[in-house]
């Protein structure tokens, strides 16, 4: 989509896994953002014919290791790899895609969070943490470098019938877990939505942070219904003990740290990418839901 | 809300649509010839999401209402709004609480025409009983007596969303968490809003001290009034302080079960269960005359002194209307 939108652009992918997308193979570098040297490898990537090259950093993984200490590891280093080659090719523009999870899943959120809650998520978990440090980390970046123009994106969780990390996973189970008592409301955006709202970003210098959401919210339940799972409603001590031992034996139902999100509410308020970015998402949450749904019909 | 761009969101809901509508067919006549039983499940399955499509179209709106009429109405009754609300829960409990309101604590209302018939307000009342029956009753007093059934939203102390099944069971029947933000979100979706300034200590006052206001917060429903402009309706509720008459509270024992407080009342725990059957008082809720707050603004909000000295005034109003009605009272059954 972003592709075929800027003609008069070249776009180029950057993943460490081999691509799965329909780009063109001549697009895409596979460079392991995380190792030592990544940065230059980067850099020398990107042909210096451009006059403003746009990065944008895609934070939230695929998978997420087992070992959450090293995922988050990994991500700061991804993170900082890009920062670097963002500073050896004086970038125009440096787009972040975070996740509405920094704030945290707490019982003391208010009904839609917006941007200027400080995100309280870095407490709860050492991947959310990872992400508060790298939206930190663009934040200096700005700092130092006064024309670049940083913008972070912070969508909910993103469905579609394209997306797939551990989110995604988590809805795909067969049954899906949930905490005894505990309902919270969940709120999604479509994929195409969120590359809509990358577009607008990338068109327009619009600096600040923004909650990319769906409207409209559901609560847990009413989601795996309409996904026609089954839930399974565990005692809280005992489901953080079962995503461990699920993890051990190499099911990948959830990051542990995750469990709060299973517990308490975490959505948040799409106003100001309305009024500042002009985005409006064209698929509510349940829309989202039910694209997502019936991904598998389409061959 | 998102009706905004109507045009491309038909336009990318038929695309949709029809994608699905092709790929479902495909599988499941892929499916017919090796599994019956399961393509019927997968023909079910494909309905059920074309109708969620077809909500968007004209036609598909007409044919979603003819379904909904022959099927039943599950997304209204699944779905939540904006704060979490159901109306499957809150439509589940209305006979249980209008059971209460009429026969058990045969609730007399006074100054039913002070409750706002539209826009939003705040309904500050007197907080009491253990238990807090006062708030379900007190929304039930604003539903009956107003002629389109408005139903207020209330706010809740943090500590309701730690407990299992609370936390949701509250949210579910229009329970939303105290805060500033969450109120004034509230308001601007012109909502009627109640709010129990005692909080927790009014709760769990003990009975010698009944009918007593405890101190109301720290003014945060006065600032919430003065940033939005909203009229506040002083609410005085008589005979739910009697409900479970409190002798002491244990907060260490609470503490060790996750509430704020354990409770012995009259009845709790001695007879176990049964002991949480409230006492049949007979009630009263009167509604006092609005008090405007369209000469505040927002900096109003900033200065503690104007907003200590509007507390005590709706707190003493409140008292006041408590006192006169406690002495026409001559009985707490009848």
């Amino acid at each position: 989509m972003l592709a075929r939108h800027g003609e008069h652009r070249q776009l180029i992918a950057i993943d460490g896994e081999p691509l799965r997308s329909d780009l063109p193979q001549s697009a895409y570098h596979r460079i392991y953002l995380a190792k030592k040297g990544a940065s230059r490898k980067l850099a020398s990537r990107v042909p210096h014919t451009h006059a403003s090259v746009t990065i944008v950093h895609a934070a939230l993984p695929e998978v997420i290791d087992i070992d959450e200490e090293t995922a988050r590891d990994r991500l700061i280093a991804e993170a900082k790899n890009v920062l670097a080659a963002a500073k050896e090719l004086h970038v125009h523009k440096l787009v972040l895609v975070s996740s509405t999870d920094v704030y945290g899943a707490f019982a003391t959120n208010p009904a839609y969070l917006t941007e200027e809650m400080a995100p309280r998520g870095a407490d709860q978990s050492p991947i959310l943490d990872a992400l508060c440090t790298i939206e930190k980390l663009f934040e200096n970046y700005v700092e130092q470098h006064r024309r670049t123009v940083v913008t972070a994106l912070r969508p909910s969780t993103i469905l579609g019938s394209r997306v797939r990390d551990f989110k995604t996973t988590f809805f795909d189970q067969t049954v899906i877990p949930t905490a005894m008592g505990f309902d919270p409301l969940v709120q999604f955006i479509h994929e195409s939505d969120l590359l809509r709202a990358l577009l607008e970003v990338i068109e327009k210098d619009e600096r600040g942070t923004f909650n990319i959401v769906g409207d409209n919210i559901l609560p847990l339940s009413r989601a795996a219904r309409m996904l026609g799972r089954p839930t399974v409603p565990l005692p809280t001590p005992v489901l953080s003990t079962a995503a461990q031992v699920a993890s051990k034996v190499g099911l990948e139902i959830m990051p542990s740290s995750y469990i709060p999100f299973l517990m308490h509410t975490c959505t948040a308020d799409g106003s100001k990418a309305r009024h500042d970015l002009g985005f409006v998402p064209v698929y509510t949450s349940h829309e989202a839901l039910l694209s997502f749904a019936t991904k598998g019909w389409r061959r | 809300m998102s009706n905004d761009i109507p045009f491309l969101r038909l336009l990318s809901a038929i695309g949709e649509l029809k994608e699905h509508a092709k790929g479902a067919k495909r599988e499941i006549l892929e499916f017919a010839d090796r599994d019956p039983a399961k393509a019927r499940v997968l023909f079910k399955v494909a309905d059920t999401l074309l109708k969620q499509f077809a909500k968007t179209s004209v036609y598909g709106k007409l044919k979603y209402a003819l379904d909904m009429w022959s099927y039943g109405d599950e997304e209204r009754y699944y779905d939540v709004d904006a704060f979490g609300m159901s109306n499957a829960t809150v439509e589940l409990m209305m006979p249980f609480f209008q059971f209460l309101y009429h026969h058990y604590f045969r609730v007399d209302v006074e100054g039913a025409k002070n409750i706002a018939r539209n826009g939003p307000a705040l309904v500050i009342a007197n907080h009491s009983g253990t238990l807090p029956y006062d708030g379900a009753i007190t929304n039930l007093a604003v539903y009956n007596n107003h002629p389109k059934h408005r139903y207020a939203r209330y706010l809740v102390d943090d500590f309701v969303y730690y407990v299992p099944f609370a936390g949701t069971f509250i949210q579910r029947t229009g329970g939303v968490r105290a805060c500033q933000e969450n109120a004034v979100r509230l308001l601007d979706h012109g909502h009627m809003v109640m709010v129990f300034p005692e909080g927790l200590k009014g709760v769990s006052k003990p009975f010698e001290e009944r009918y007593q206001l405890q101190r109301f917060g720290r003014g945060g429903y006065v600032k919430l009034a003065m940033r939005t402009g909203v009229p506040v309706i002083p609410t005085a509720i008589i005979g739910a302080e009697e409900i479970h008459p409190m002798l002491w509270k244990s907060e260490v024992l609470g503490k060790a079960m996750g509430m704020p407080y354990f409770p012995f009342t009259v009845t709790f725990p001695w007879l176990g269960p049964l002991g949480l059957i409230p006492l049949p008082t007979k009630w009263k809720i009167i509604f006092g005359k609005p008090i405007s707050f369209k000469k505040f603004t927002a900096r109003d909000a900033k200065s503690e002194r104007k907003v200590k000295e509007m507390s005590q005034k709706i707190q003493a109003k409140v008292q006041s209307m408590i006192d006169t009605e406690l002495e026409k009272r001559e009985s707490v059954w009848y």
